[in-house]
């Protein structure tokens, strides 16, 4: 009995350390997404920002669920075939990515009107304004908005059971449909997910903290 | 057009009325449970303050997925009988309770302090300042998210389809499977799944609009 709990947990750990996996690949994939496209936005090019609000709009008012089995299940009809790795981290990154792009605009637009007018009139180019000033200063204002984000992805890594790729709730319920342990298997899967959402608000609440500059923004 | 369009789309149809259907009594159970949080949150009571606090933490730190899976196969193992649907929807409630409750919650600590001190200072009751000062304002500020989570909401009735229920998402696998053996053999899941994204688009893009028309209006 014991030693079941044992074998038990670590399957469920081995379901997290996947999790983890196609979380982190997809967590990094959307801020690089949302970093690009945001700051595209806050400049304002003219087609590509039509793109990419049709982009962000149509990946933010469907279910992510739909999302992934358009990915998984339609797309080998024209030819495009992913294995359920490739897919998770794929759904993960471009689903993260649209809500990332609207953080990143919001901060790049949050930024101080004046300290871009000031470093323009220092005779830095618009381009170096952006990179030297605008930047430093948003990714800062961001880093809220961005870890919220980051951590619904992590959670919603649950969805990818569907695509049958071997993270925590997948394993959780396979154990469950296996052995009955509802309580327990279900307990101890939610209790992971709990302590790495508590490390990951924590995290961003220590490097907010870190990177505060004394009177810009809100510190609490 | 061809001949598998007119029955997929009456199928399809059915489909969205189970899912409409869920959101809908989700959205009620998710306001009831969401109502009590705040009001928890507003106890004197430190316990209360406390229960109310661990709730909201405990369903926002696990994916909503989770929580359905775990209501579906715990309400067997307590004795209770109930179809998927039902599981479901107290699943998808619980977890909406938590969100909805952390937005009535911040609506009402945003009402700052002097407001109730200046109603008490005009002789009126703690109920009669709840009533006519604080509760109007907390409204206001409320109604946009609330909207936004019932996006939320609709956008996570999709994930009763794992457990089994026709919904929107539900009724498209069960087309796309049949037509797959069927005639030529040709799924059409590209045209299905998209046919669902677009319908939950208008549902969600409408529900956007509809919140940021709300918060232009009800601007004090």
């Amino acid at each position: 009995m014991q030693n079941d709990l044992m074998k038990e947990a670590t399957e469920l750990l081995a379901g997290l350390g996947n999790s983890l996996l196609i979380s982190a690949i997809g967590i990094a994939l959307g801020i690089g997404i949302g970093l690009v496209l945001g700051a595209i936005r806050y400049a304002r090019i003219p087609i590509a920002n039509i793109a990419i609000v049709g982009f962000v709009n149509a990946f933010r008012c469907t279910p992510l669920l739909v999302q992934i089995f358009l990915l998984f299940y339609a797309l080998p009809d024209i030819g495009i075939r992913l294995t359920p790795f490739e897919t998770s981290w794929l759904a993960l990154a471009l689903w993260g990515g649209a809500y990332q792009t609207e953080v990143f605009r919001a901060a790049f637009e949050a930024v101080p009107k004046g300290e871009v007018t000031a470093a323009r009139a220092l005779g830095l180019p618009a381009f170096q304004t952006f990179l030297d000033v605008t930047l430093p200063i948003a990714l800062r204002m961001a880093i809220t908005g961005t870890t919220t984000t980051a951590i619904t992805q992590f959670r919603s890594s649950s969805f990818m059971i569907v695509v049958g790729y071997q993270e925590l709730t997948y394993v959780a319920n396979r154990i469950v449909s296996d052995t009955f342990k509802v309580f327990e298997t279900f307990g101890i899967a939610c209790l992971m997910y709990l302590l790495v959402c508590s490390i990951l608000s924590a995290l961003s609440r220590t490097f907010e903290r870190r990177l505060a500059i004394p009177g810009l923004g809100v510190v609490k | 057009m061809s001949n598998w369009v007119w029955p997929v789309t009456l199928y399809l149809g059915k489909g969205l009325l189970v899912t409409l259907w869920i959101s809908l009594l989700t959205v009620i159970l998710a306001t009831m449970l969401g109502l009590l949080i705040a009001a928890l949150s507003q106890s004197t009571l430190t316990f209360a303050r406390f229960v109310g606090r661990l709730y909201v933490e405990l369903f926002r730190g696990v994916p909503s997925l989770m929580i359905l899976l775990f209501v579906f196969f715990a309400l067997p193992q307590i004795g209770l009988r109930t179809g998927p649907l039902t599981a479901a929807i107290i699943g998808l409630g619980l977890w909406g309770g938590a969100n909805i409750g952390e937005v009535f919650r911040g609506a009402l600590d945003s009402i700052p302090h002097r407001q109730e001190q200046g109603a008490r200072a005009l002789g009126l009751s703690a109920t009669e300042a709840l009533v006519f000062v604080i509760l109007p304002q907390a409204f206001r500020r409320a109604l946009p998210p609330y909207v936004g989570q019932l996006t939320v909401l609709v956008q996570a009735s999709a994930l009763t389809s794992v457990v089994g229920v026709s919904d929107l998402l539900g009724s498209a696998r069960q087309m796309i499977e049949r037509l797959a053996y069927v005639g030529t053999g040709d799924s059409h899941a590209i045209e299905i799944y998209l046919g669902v994204l677009s319908i939950f688009f208008v549902i969600c893009y409408a529900l956007t609009g509809l919140a940021s028309m709300i918060e232009r209006r009800l601007r004090v």
